[in-house]
Formats: C-alpha cells, sequence, structure tokens
C-alpha cells in the first residue's frame, strides 16, 4: 500500500520535498497546513475507518451539571483510537502510531523545529481522538494548556463546502481561517499567540478530525 | 379573570404562579378553529416568570442527540438538553415554580386554557418536559407519530430573533419565540416540526407538552 511499509503510514514524497517551505511558513506563523499529507486511497480509508469509532458526546453548555467554566464552551462528539499495539492492525490504528512515534511525528519534528515531542496520554487515554462535528457543533476561542507543544488536526471530510461552517479560525494576529479540507494536516504550536476556534457547523454533513497534542519534556 | 396555576397542592409558603388576566378566550379559540395553531402572548406575568427563571437554573438536564451512526442511518439532526418533570406533590422546593407549572398543565388552569381554547375537552398530556436550547441546539424535523396537540410555553426573558431558535410548524414560516408566549398547534401525523439553530448560550428555556 503507497505511503505505508509494514504498519507504519508514511508522508507523501512530494511531502517531503515541500519540507523547507513548510519549515520556514511555520518558523514564521508558528503554525501551517500540509496540504495531501497521504496518498489518497489511504486518507479514503482513514475515513471510512473514522466513521466506525464508538463516538460519544461531550459538551460544555454552561447548564447545570454539563458546565466548566475553566473551558471554553463546546459541543461535538469524540471517540479514542485503540493505539494498543496488540490490538488488530488497521490503517487508523497505524495512522495514530505513525503521528506518535512513527514517519508522521519525526515529520512534525522536522516541520517545527522541536526535537523532544512526545505523546502524553491523559487518563490512560491517547493524545489522539477523533472528533465528529455534528450540525450545531462548536468549539469557542482558546488557548490550549501550556504544557502541550503542538497541536494536530488532520481532516477526514470530503467534499466540505465553505458555506457549512466549520472553519478553524486563529484569532490573534496575523488572523486566518482555514477551510476543512481533505486529507490536510494542520500543525500549531499551542500558546495565546495561536489561540483558536471551530466555527459552528451549520451544514448537513458531520465534519470528521483526528485531533491530538504532543508534548516537549523538559530536560 | 385572574387564573391560578394551582388548583390543589398549593404550597403555602412560595407565592402563587399566575397567568396574566383578559385573556381573549373567545378570540383564540375562533383563530384555532380556523387556522389549527395559535399563539397566545403575556401569558405569564412577570412575578410567576421571574420565579420560574430562577428554578430553571438550577435544574440539571441531560443532553438529547443522535449519534453519528444514527445520523449516517439517516435519522433527522437534532440537539437540545431536556429534563422530564414529575412534579412533586405541594412541592417547598426551589423546584416549586415548575412543580406548579407543571401540575397546572397536567390538570390545572393551563390544561383548561388549552381545553377552551382547542375545544377539546378530552385532551390530556402524555408527556411534559422543560427544554433547553443551548448555542448549537436544533431540530431540524421532528415529525408527530400520530394526531395531536403540542404546546409549548417560552420562559426565557429578552430571546431575541438574532439568536436563532426559530419554531417552524408545517409550512408555516419560522418565527422567533417570545417570553411568555403559549404556543398551541395541533398536529396531525406525520406534520414536521423545526426549531432552527440556536447561535448565543442562552439556554431558551421552553416547557413543552403533547396531548391528546
Amino acid at each position: 500500500m503507497p505511503g505505508m511499509s509494514g504498519t507504519s503510514i508514511a508522508p507523501r514524497d512530494a511531502v517531503l520535498d515541500r519540507l523547507p517551505a513548510l519549515r520556514a511558513q511555520f518558523a514564521e506563523r508558528r503554525r501551517v497546513v500540509v496540504e495531501e499529507l497521504l496518498p489518497c486511497n489511504l486518507t479514503e480509508q482513514l475515513a471510512e475507518e473514522l466513521k466506525t469509532l464508538r463516538f460519544e458526546r461531550v459538551a460544555n453548555s454552561g447548564l447545570s451539571g454539563s458546565s466548566n467554566a475553566h473551558c471554553a464552551p463546546f459541543w461535538y462528539y469524540t471517540a479514542q483510537v485503540e493505539a494498543d499495539p496488540r490490538a488488530q492492525p488497521s490503517p487508523l490504528r497505524a495512522f495514530v502510531r505513525s503521528v506518535l512515534r512513527g514517519p508522521i511525528h519525526d515529520l512534525i519534528e522536522a516541520i517545527t523545529g522541536f526535537r523532544r515531542l512526545r505523546d502524553r496520554p491523559f487518563k490512560g487515554r491517547p493524545t489522539l481522538v477523533a472528533h465528529a462535528y455534528p450540525r450545531g457543533g462548536y468549539v469557542e476561542a482558546h488557548s490550549d494548556g501550556t504544557h502541550d507543544r503542538v497541536g494536530i488536526v488532520f481532516h477526514l471530510s470530503r467534499h466540505w463546502e465553505e458555506a457549512w461552517g466549520g472553519q478553524l479560525r486563529f484569532t490573534e494576529e496575523p488572523t486566518e481561517t482555514l477551510l476543512p479540507t481533505f486529507g490536510a494536516m494542520h500543525l500549531f504550536e499551542f500558546g495565546p499567540g495561536n489561540r483558536h476556534e471551530v466555527a459552528m457547523i451549520t451544514g448537513p454533513e458531520l465534519r470528521y478530525t483526528l485531533h491530538g497534542r504532543l508534548f516537549e519534556p523538559r530536560l | 379573570m385572574r387564573l391560578s396555576l394551582f388548583r390543589r397542592h398549593a404550597p403555602a409558603a412560595a407565592d402563587p404562579l399566575l397567568l396574566s388576566p383578559d385573556l381573549p378566550i373567545a378570540g383564540l379559540r375562533e383563530r384555532f378553529g380556523l387556522q389549527k395553531r395559535v399563539e397566545i402572548p403575556g401569558l405569564l406575568s412577570a412575578a410567576s416568570a421571574n420565579a420560574i427563571a430562577h428554578a430553571v437554573a438550577k435544574r440539571r438536564f441531560e443532553c438529547r442527540a443522535p449519534l453519528p451512526a444514527d445520523l449516517a442511518r439517516g435519522t433527522p439532526s437534532y440537539m437540545y438538553y431536556e429534563d422530564s418533570v414529575r412534579p412533586h406533590r405541594a412541592c417547598r422546593r426551589a423546584c416549586a415554580p415548575i412543580c406548579a407549572m407543571t401540575r397546572s398543565l397536567s390538570d390545572g388552569a393551563l390544561l383548561a386554557l388549552v381545553r377552551d381554547v382547542t375545544a377539546d375537552a378530552t385532551l390530556k398530556p402524555t408527556t411534559i418536559s422543560l427544554r433547553a436550547y443551548v448555542k448549537g441546539s436544533h431540530v431540524d424535523s421532528s415529525a408527530a407519530a400520530e394526531r395531536g396537540v403540542d404546546v409549548a410555553l417560552c420562559l426565557t426573558p429578552g430571546w431575541e430573533a438574532a439568536f436563532g431558535g426559530h419554531l417552524s410548524f408545517g409550512d408555516e414560516p419560522p418565527a422567533a419565540p417570545h417570553f411568555g408566549s403559549l404556543y398551541i398547534v395541533e398536529r396531525r401525523a406525520g406534520d414536521a416540526s423545526t426549531l432552527s439553530l440556536v447561535n448565543q448560550h442562552g439556554p431558551l428555556v421552553m416547557l413543552g407538552a403533547w396531548l391528546h
């Protein structure tokens, strides 16, 4: 399978050819979009497998009993991606392993210049999870925790239309609005300079992403 | 005429909840007979509305939304918070205004008003619930399974049209709910109702019931 060697998933060669430009863009803006990260057929397989996950509702609605004043309000579905190496091999699990400690992880380090990026499981959960934003789903502006270093958003919704909302918006200068693009990976450094939000979905389709974060331990 | 929402078990310590006086029942009945739907504005007195709003803020609601697999199978999209209300007898707790309102809709003045307007003395509520519509809430299409009457009472002061949450029954154009308005709508099997996307936190709270 193109892009996979053994159980590992690697970026397309064309992405590696663009590495100097991607590195320069990240150095300047502290965020970058890697278009067409993987071969198209592999991205399609990931998108299909993502839909089979067991999603659950998560919300911070402001209502009594479902509110956390320390978090930005949000509403979407989330699902864990099983990253246990003993689990049945699949493209999605291979992708997660590649992001956490494989060729895509190496690409992220090469683009960002951070050399010690690590997975930091939270409460036993992997730090790469699937999100599905339904009609009405959103996340208000936030800048994430100070412990993590890099945010990763990999888009898996085909043929997304601009009128459907769901844009990833960076609200601080230089402001930027990024449309969900099938197969694109967004990388951004955590911190107040990259405060961001997901615009409310107004269209009929679900906005599927794999979302993760890597941290850099102190020496 | 000033109707008390309490028919029985009125808590002595709580202020009585009152419907606004001077409801033009004959005119409302005529309009409902023609259009099969009617909005009765300003149903609640200001004091009653404030008491209910205070009680609603302490309720615990459950999120209702289909999972992605359900949406893929064609389930219409919806999201709201709901609390099925079972009124306490002689309630003296924080929920007393809601219990009083629910009892009134179960077998009190509010039910009598709905029966008067619909000219159907046999109507009985089968479900009564509080719904909270937060940012992102909506109901794309909710079809009635059988013939009956939908009743909804808007309990949120200051809700503006720009906040979303517009109600629509059948082919009627969507309209923003008004605080204190009671909506009575006759629905046949298959008739759809919708609530447009809410884009403010609100919540927009409505007491709803299905009667048949």
